[in-house]
This record gives structure tokens, sequence and C-alpha cells, in this order.
């Protein structure tokens, strides 16, 4: 998710705006969790949301006042967790898919709804 | 002799253990592993997602592992032609599909070269919107429901 804040971060810079909302979605078994088996295994993808604002503070006083802003980045990351497809073919991928299917099929397992939040802070930097 | 059998049994049951667990071991190493969740590139970096089974998303690719939303909700067909991607949606409502009724799913039409989103539509003001933007020679309807063929799990 680094590189995915970073990215909007810039085009929230390059926006001018003070507050803006990106929404996408993320592939977590990328290249940043080519070995996170277990992240890939359980997420595969899932939705974001990030609310960027700017965040300013002035210190001092008189000539000796000075302002400096920061990117404050509300992220929020989402997924269902459910199997919804019965899939052919004889792969362990496909029998730990069907095995899901199967539980869920006679509600031995039920699908369910996730999210993550966490903030992110940027340094501050002269206005 | 009991001991001799003993060992046998336990030998042939770690010897078939290691035998499930290193060919598995090794598909997950060569990336063979996924979810559920899988993508179906289109056209000039934009893609449809399966993110879960009620977010099938059409996006554009920001780097090669997320993308940015352009049409959210369910995805319940698409279909495109170089330029342009159209897609239905089922507007929210989970029973919605467009073979029980056209005008309960909501109609996208996507300029990929200039990135300008027109709809949603109504099936007619969809057609019509095919016209006036002088769209054809577009691929059958591909349902994503199933997977479609041609679609990547966990790349």
């Amino acid at each position: 998710m680094q590189e995915e804040v970073a990215l909007n971060i810039q085009k929230f810079n390059s926006s001018g705006l003070r507050m803006a909302t990106y929404t996408g979605s993320v592939s977590l078994y990328g290249r940043d969790n080519k070995y996170d088996f277990d992240l890939s295994y359980s997420v595969g993808k899932a939705s974001y949301s990030m609310t960027i604002t700017t965040e300013e503070k002035t210190t001092g006083f008189w000539f000796f006042r000075t302002t400096k802003t920061r990117t404050v980045t509300a992220v929020k990351v989402s997924d269902v967790y459910d199997f919804d497809e019965y899939r052919e073919g004889f792969t362990l991928s496909n029998l730990m898919n069907n095995l899901g299917y199967t539980a869920q099929t006679i509600e031995v397992i039920v699908p369910f709804s996730w999210d993550a939040e966490y903030t992110v802070y940027g340094d501050w930097t002269k206005a | 002799m009991k001991r001799i059998i003993l060992f046998l049994a336990v030998g042939v049951f770690v010897l078939s253990f290691l035998l499930l667990l290193v060919p598995s071991r090794l598909s997950l190493a060569e990336n063979q592993i996924h979810n559920g969740d899988w993508e179906y590139d289109l056209p000039n970096g934009y893609t449809i997602w399966h993110v879960n089974s009620q977010e099938i998303v059409l996006g554009h690719y920001n780097t090669s592992n997320s993308i940015s939303t352009v049409i959210e909700g369910t995805i319940l067909e698409f279909c495109h032609n170089d330029d342009f991607v159209c897609v239905k949606t089922n507007n929210g409502n989970e029973s919605a599909t467009s073979q029980n009724d056209p005008d309960s799913v909501c109609y996208y039409l996507i300029n990929t070269i200039d990135e300008t989103v027109y709809g949603p539509y109504t099936y007619q003001e969809f057609e019509d919107s095919l016209t006036a933007f002088g769209v054809n020679t577009l691929t059958d309807w591909i349902a994503t429901k199933p997977a479609p063929d041609g679609a990547t799990y966990g790349q």
C-alpha cells in the first residue's frame, strides 16, 4: 500500500486541493508481497479509499512566524471474504477454493466484510 | 517384527506427507496461488478486477498492483473495442441481470482514449449513445460470472 499512498499524495499535491478522496483497488500479491503468502492467499485484491488533507501549524510570532504544512492520509482498506465460484481443474488453489465454496454453499461458513483503517502523516514542510 | 512394521508405517506416512508438501510449496513458489480474485486487461491501461463477489470494478492501472476505480459496484458484463469499453452494472440491485430485465441494469460507455465516462444509461440511451459516438465492432458481451476466459489470477 505504501506505493499507492505515495502516488495519491503526489496527485493530491499537484491538484492544489486542501482535501481529496481517492478510491481504488490494490492487489496484495504483487512485487511488494511476493513472498507474503498469507496475505496474498487470504485477501488477494482489496478496495481502498484514501482521504488526504493538508494540516497546517504556525509557530513563533511577528518576523519569526513560520507556517508549516503536512499531509494527513486516512487510509481504509476493505474487502469481503467469500468464495463465490466453483473452479474446475485439479490444482491446490482450486481444491482450497472449492472447499471454501462448498462450505459456504452449505452455510458452514458465511461471507464476512472486514476493513482496516490507519493514518499516514507526512513530514512537516515550510509552506 | 511389530517394531519394523511400525517403523515402515511411520516412514510411509512421512514420505507421503513430504510428497504432498513439497510439490505444493513448489507451486506456491511459482506464484500459482490465488484466492479467486482475477483481472481481465482491456485496452489503454483499463482493466476489470474481481475484488470480491460484490465488487467487480472497472479501473485504470496506477501501478502494476493497483488501480483507480472508474466504475464501481458489480459489473455484470462488459464488451470493448480498441477505443471504447462498455459495462453493465447491477445498479446496487443484487438480483438484477440484463437477461431478466434490461432496464434493471445500468450501462456505461467509456472512451479509453480521452478517459471520459458516459452514463449511467438505460438500455435505450446506451444504444443511442453507441450510434451517436459511432461505436462499432465491439466484442460480444462478456459475463463476469464465472470468471471470463482470458482472466488472470494473482499475477
